[in-house]
C-alpha cells in the first residue's frame, strides 16, 4: 500500500504575502533583464541556512516534551544494516580444507545497529562534554537544562549553497600523443553542486561560529548472526561454541557476540566542503591505463573537509606536585661493640677489655658505634592538561559500558517498550585529538564514477590521464619554480585559491589528514607534525590525567663513643757505661682515656712510677741507677671495660670522623650526617602520559587512481 | 478555500510573469510576514498500515508481502536506479556505449515516514552586502521549521536487499544521447530490476538465515523518532548578491 497524506493548516495567514515572497525568490534584483542577459546567466542557486538546529534519533514512541528529550537513555532510534547473502567459502572455510565443516571456526555475518545519531553543538563549558553524544547546556549543578543547538550553521552572507553551474574548457580524457602533439580537446561540464559554508580566514564571523563547533554522536551494537537461525529466532545471535565448531548443534547461551561502540566527534566543522554531480566527458579508451567506462556517465567530485581547527598551539601542559613523607627513626642499634679490632657486635674480642695485661689498641678497640635508620618516601604527582580551547576537540571511540546490560541485548529488538541506551565510561576509548581531515575526492577533470561487472559494485576515482592540460592542473611543483602546475594541498590553512576575500578556496587537488599537534612553517603549503614530548594526538584514554610515582629511601645516622690510648712514661732505668754513654729505659703505663664530650678522661687511672735518678760514672767505671718499677704497665679492668650501655665515662659523639667511617663502611652510614630533610630522591617520570601516542600526519596525498570493488557477490 | 488559494496563486504567478516591475528592497520590507502554514505529511510505502493510532507502537508497520498484499510479488516492490551509460559486455567487461544495462536495485523497499509538523513561513534575513562596506540589507526567505517535540516518525523504513542487476538484453546509447533497448520479445523478468532471485537451500546451503530472502548484499531498516529542531532558511542566491553562487 502506498499512501500519501498531507494536510496543510493555514493559520489566519497572509498567504498572499508568503507566496509573494516565495515567488520573488529568484528575481529579487528585479531589474529589467534582456533575453541576451538571461542567456548568459550561468550560476544560480538556492542558499540554505539552518538555524537553532539540532537532531537526535530517538526511540520509537509517543511525542516527547523538551525535558524528556534531555534523557539520553532514550536515544534508541536505530538504523539497522542487515546482512544479506551467505558467507563466501573463503570467509567461512577457516581451516582451509576447501569445505565448510565442523572443523571450521564459527564465523558469521554481522547485524549492525546504529543508534541515536545526533548532530548538535559541542559545549566546552561542560566538563563531561567528551562523553555526551548530544551537546547539553547545564546549570551550575551539572544538570542538563537544554540541548545545545547550532545557532547558525553559516550565515546569510556565507550560507549553504545548492547551485547549478557550468565549467567551460574542461579537458576530455583523450590523452596526449606519446612523443607527439598535445591533445587539447575540451568540453563543457555542467554540474550540480552542494556547498557547505566557505571556510573563513582570519577572525571568524561570530554569527556563524557555531559551524566550527559541531558535535556528532552515535552509538552502535553489532552482533555476529547465527546463519543457522532465521531472523527473529530467540537464539539468532548465539553462535559458536567454546570449542570453536561451527555451531550446528547446541549454542552456548550469552556468548559474547556483541560489540558496543560509542562515537563522539566534538568541535568540528564541515565548512569548505562541497560535492559536485555532473556528466563526465569522453575520450577514454582501453589505453594508457584508462577505461572507456569513464565516458559520459555520472561523475562525482567532492572536497570533504572535516576540521577541528588550527593545532599549532596544541601542547600538553604539565604541572608537578611533590609530597614528602618522613618516616620515624628506628632505635639505636649497635653495629660495633668496641671489644674487637675488627667490626663486631660481640662484647668480647682481641681488645682485651676484661683483662689486665697487654691489650689491643686497633681502631676497633677505640670506638663503640651505633646507627639508626629512617625510611622516607617522596611522591611526585604530575598532572597533564590541555589548553582550554583544545580539550574538547576530540573524536572519541569507546566501548566500555558502565550500565551493564545483558550481553545479547539491544534496544531495537526490545519489545517491552522500555528500551534503553547504555551509559558509557567517561575516559575510556581511543581519543583522536584535533583531527583535521581534508579529502579531495576527484575533480571535474578526474571524476569519481560508479561501476560494476554486473554483480559487484565499484567506486573508482578515474586515473589521471597522461594529458598535460589535466595533470598540470593536478600535480604540484612544491618548489614553486614552475607555476604552470596548479595543484596544491587542502589543509586547515588553505584549500586552493579563493577569488573571494575572507574565505579559503575549495579547489585544491591533494588531501591531508592530520591528528593532533601539527603546524606549517611555509605559510600553509605543507604541514609538519610536532615531535616534542608535549605533542598531542592519538591516545588511549583521556590525556587530561594525573599520574603519581613514589620513591623510598632509607637514611642512617651514626653515633659513636670514643677512647684513645694514653701512654704515661717515666724514667724507669738508667745505665751509663765507662765511656760515659748513658741509656735511659722509658717506663710505659698504657691506659684508655675516654672522650666525655668536653675532654679526655682516664677512668680508674693508675699511678706511674717516679723517674729513677740519673747516676754519674767514675773513672773507667759505669753506673746503673736502680729500676723504678716495672714496665710496661697496663690500665686496670675498670679502665678498659666499656659497652654500649656503659660507656665508662665516654659520651656519644656524632661529629664527622673519617676513621669511624672507614671502619664501619658506608653501608652502615656516615658519621656527621644528620637527617633533617627527606632523603628519598625525586621520582623520575615520563614527560608525557604513557598512553599518549603523539601526533600524526598525512600530507600532500594525491589519489592518482583508486578503485574500490566488492568481491564475491 | 482551495479555490481561493488557487486564485490567489494564479494571480500572483501571472503578475510575476507578465508584469515584471521592479520590486525594491524597501517594498519587500513592507511585506509583513505573519504566521505561515503548518504542513504534515505521512508516507506509507508498501506496508500494512494496520494501526493508525498515533504510531505509538512499532509493530504495525509490516512489509505487505503476504498473499493478496501489494508486495505479494516481491519484484514489484523495488526502487531501481540506472546511472547513465553503465553497461557490461557479454564477457563482463565494462562498457559505456552498449551492452547489458546495469541497475542498482533496492529490493523490498518499504517504510512509513510521518512528518508531523513542518512549519512554513516567510521571514526577513539580514544580509551583509558584497560591497566593500558590507552594507546590510534585508532579504526575504522561506523558513522551514521543525520542532523536536513533534518528531518525524520513521517506521521500518528501508529495504531488504541492495543488489546490482543487469538486463538480459542489450541496450545502446546513440550518438544523440538517447538509449535504444534491444528488448524485442523480452519478458518482464529480463529487465534487471524485475528479476526475482531468492536464496534457497542450494544457493545458500550454509545460511539457513538467508533462505527464502531476495538476493543482494545489504539491507537497511530505520526505526525511531527523528527529533529535528530548528529552522532552515531558503533564499535565492545569485552572483550579484553572493560571489559563491
Amino acid at each position: 500500500m502506498t499512501t500519501l497524506n498531507y494536510t496543510v493548516k493555514f493559520h489566519k495567514t497572509v498567504l498572499a504575502s508568503f507566496i509573494g515572497l516565495l515567488i520573488s525568490q529568484s528575481c529579487l534584483a528585479l531589474e529589467e533583464m534582456s533575453d541576451e542577459k538571461l542567456s548568459n546567466t550561468t550560476g544560480e542557486g538556492i542558499a540554505l541556512l539552518p538555524q537553532d538546529a539540532y537532531m537526535v534519533f530517538r526511540g520509537v514512541g509517543v511525542n516527547e516534551t523538551a525535558t524528556q528529550l534531555l534523557d539520553r537513555t532514550k536515544d534508541t532510534g536505530s538504523i539497522n544494516y542487515i546482512p544479506v547473502g551467505p558467507l563466501s567459502l573463503t570467509a567461512a572455510d577457516t581451516n582451509k580444507n576447501n569445505s565448510i565443516d565442523s572443523g571450521d571456526l564459527a564465523v558469521g555475518k554481522a547485524d549492525l545497529f546504529l543508534y541515536g545519531l545526533a548532530l548538535s553543538k559541542a559545549n566546552d563549558a561542560d566538563p563531561n562534554d567528551i562523553n555526551e553524544r548530544v551537546g547539553m547546556l547545564k546549570n551550575t549543578s551539572g544538570v542538563a537544562t537544554a540541548i545545545n543547538a547550532i545557532k547558525s550553521w553559516g550565515t546569510a552572507t556565507n550560507p549553504w549553497i545548492l547551485k547549478v553551474d557550468t565549467m567551460n574548457a574542461v579537458p576530455t580524457f583523450t590523452p596526449d600523443i606519446a612523443g607527439g602533439s598535445k591533445n587539447t580537446d575540451t568540453g563543457k561540464v555542467t554540474y550540480l553542486s552542494l556547498e557547505a559554508p566557505a571556510f573563513e580566514t582570519g577572525t571568524l564571523d561570530a554569527e556563524g561560529s557555531d559551524a566550527y563547533k559541531l558535535k556528532l554522536g552515535m552509538w552502535a551494537d553489532a552482533f555476529v548472526r547465527n546463519p543457522n537461525k532465521k531472523d527473529g529466532d530467540p537464539n539468532q545471535f548465539q553462535y559458536g561454541t567454546s570449542t570453536g565448531t561451527r555451531g550446528n548443534g547446541t549454542e552456548i547461551t550469552n556468548r559474547e557476540n556483541r560489540i558496543r561502540l560509542q562515537a563522539i566527534w566534538n568541535n568540528f566543522s564541515l565548512n569548505g566542503s562541497k560535492i559536485q554531480l555532473f556528466q563526465t566527458l569522453d575520450g577514454a579508451s582501453n589505453t594508457g591505463g584508462l577505461s572507456p567506462f569513464y565516458n559520459k556517465t555520472l561523475g562525482l567530485a567532492g572536497v570533504i573537509r572535516l576540521n577541528s581547527g588550527d593545532a599549532s598551539n596544541l601542547k600538553l601542559k604539565s604541572s608537578d606536585a611533590i609530597t614528602e613523607n618522613n618516616g620515624t627513626f628506628s632505635a639505636w642499634s649497635t653495629i660495633h661493640a668496641g671489644a674487637n679490632s675488627g667490626l663486631s657486635t660481640s662484647s668480647t674480642g682481641d681488645c682485651g677489655n676484661a683483662g689486665t695485661g697487654a691489650f689491643g689498641t686497633g681502631t676497633g678497640c677505640q670506638y663503640i658505634v651505633q646507627n639508626r635508620s629512617r625510611t622516607d618516601s617522596k611522591t611526585l604527582t604530575r598532572t597533564w592538561s590541555l589548553p582550554a580551547e583544545y580539550q574538547n576537540r576530540v573524536l572519541r571511540l569507546s566501548t566500555q559500558e558502565t550500565s551493564d546490560t545483558n550481553l545479547l541485548y539491544t534496544p531495537a529488538l526490545d519489545t517491552s517498550g522500555n528500551a534503553k541506551a547504555p551509559t558509557f565510561a567517561k575516559d575510556e576509548g581511543v581519543f583522536i585529538y584535533n583531527l583535521n581531515t581534508n579529502l579531495v575526492l576527484g575533480s571535474l577533470y578526474q571524476p569519481l564514477i560508479l561501476g560494476s561487472d554486473g554483480k559487484n559494485f565499484s567506486l573508482e576515482i578515474a586515473r589521471i590521464p597522461n594529458k598535460e592540460s589535466i595533470y598540470k592542473k593536478i600535480y604540484t611543483d612544491y618548489t614553486g619554480a614552475d607555476s604552470t602546475y596548479l595543484g596544491s594541498t587542502c589543509n586547515i590553512y588553505q584549500c586552493g585559491t579563493s577569488t573571494i576575500s575572507g574565505y579559503q578556496g575549495n579547489n585544491a587537488t591533494h588531501s591531508s589528514i592530520s591528528i593532533g599537534t601539527v603546524y606549517s612553517d611555509d605559510g600553509g603549503k605543507t604541514l609538519k607534525a610536532y615531535m616534542g614530548a608535549d605533542a598531542v594526538g592519538v591516545s588511549f584514554g583521556n590525556l587530561a590525567q594525573s599520574r603519581s610515582a613514589t620513591t623510598t629511601a632509607t637514611g642512617r645516622e651514626v653515633r659513636y663513643a670514643q677512647r684513645q690510648l694514653n701512654d704515661y712514661n717515666w724514667r724507669q732505668g738508667y745505665t751509663c757505661t765507662w765511656t760515659g754513654s748513658c741509656t735511659t729505659t722509658t717506663g710505659s703505663l698504657k691506659q684508655w682515656e675516654y672522650y666525655t664530650g668536653t675532654g679526655w678522661l682516664i677512668k680508674d687511672p693508675q699511678t706511674k712510677y717516679p723517674d729513677t735518678p740519673t747516676c754519674s760514672t767514675g773513672f773507667l767505671s759505669g753506673c746503673t741507677s736502680p729500676n723504678s718499677g716495672t714496665t710496661p704497665l697496663y690500665g686496670s679492668t675498670a679502665n678498659r671495660t666499656w659497652s654500649d650501655s656503659n660507656l665508662n665515662g665516654a659520651a656519644w659523639r656524632t661529629v664527622s670522623n673519617t676513621a669511624v667511617d672507614n671502619f664501619i663502611g658506608s653501608g652502615n652510614g656516615v658519621t656527621g650526617a644528620t637527617m633533617s630533610n627527606n632523603v628519598a630522591p625525586i621520582p623520575t617520570m615520563s614527560a608525557t602520559p604513557l598512553n599518549n601516542l603523539g601526533s600524526a600526519l598525512i600530507d600532500g596525498m594525491l589519489i592518482q587512481h583508486m578503485k574500490i570493488t566488492t568481491k564475491g557477490l | 478555500m482551495k479555490k481561493t488559494v488557487l486564485l490567489i496563486l494564479t494571480s500572483l504567478v501571472s503578475f510575476h510573469l507578465a508584469a515584471m516591475e521592479a520590486l525594491t528592497d524597501s517594498d519587500l520590507q513592507q511585506v509583513e510576514g505573519q504566521a505561515g502554514a503548518d504542513l504534515s505529511l505521512k508516507l506509507v510505502l508498501n506496508q500494512v498500515n494496520a494501526s493508525d493510532s498515533y504510531y505509538a507502537t512499532g509493530n504495525a508497520y509490516k512489509f505487505d508481502s503476504d498473499t493478496g498484499g501489494v508486495c505479494a510479488k516481491l519484484e514489484f516492490c523495488r526502487l531501481a536506479l540506472s546511472v547513465n551509460n553503465r553497461y557490461v559486455d557479454a564477457g563482463g567487461a565494462a562498457n559505456s556505449v552498449s551492452g547489458n544495462k546495469l541497475w542498482v536495485v533496492f529490493k523490498g523497499i518499504q517504510g512509513t515516514i510521518n512528518i508531523q509538523k513542518l512549519g512554513l513561513d516567510g521571514v526577513d534575513l539580514v544580509y551583509r552586502g558584497i560591497d566593500a562596506a558590507g552594507t546590510p540589507w534585508i532579504k526575504p526567505a522561506i523558513q522551514l521549521g521543525f520542532d523536536a517535540t513533534n518528531p518525524i516518525q520513521i517506521r521500518n523504513f528501508g529495504f531488504n536487499a541492495l543488489s546490482i542487476e543487469k538486463d538480459e538484453f542489450t541496450s545502446q546509447t546513440n550518438a544523440n544521447g538517447t538509449v535504444t533497448e534491444n528488448s524485442s520479445g523480452a519478458t518482464a523478468d529480463k529487465y534487471g530490476y524485475l528479476k526475482k532471485t531468492i536464496y534457497d537451500a542450494t544457493t545458500a546451503a550454509n545460511s539457513f538465515y538467508d533462505q527464502g530472502n531476495e538476493t543482494g548484499f545489504m539491507g537497511m531498516r530505520m526505526n525511531g523518532n527523528l527529533a529535528l529542531q530548528g529552522k532552515i532558511m531558503m533564499f535565492s542566491c545569485d552572483t550579484s548578491s553572493n560571489k559563491r553562487c
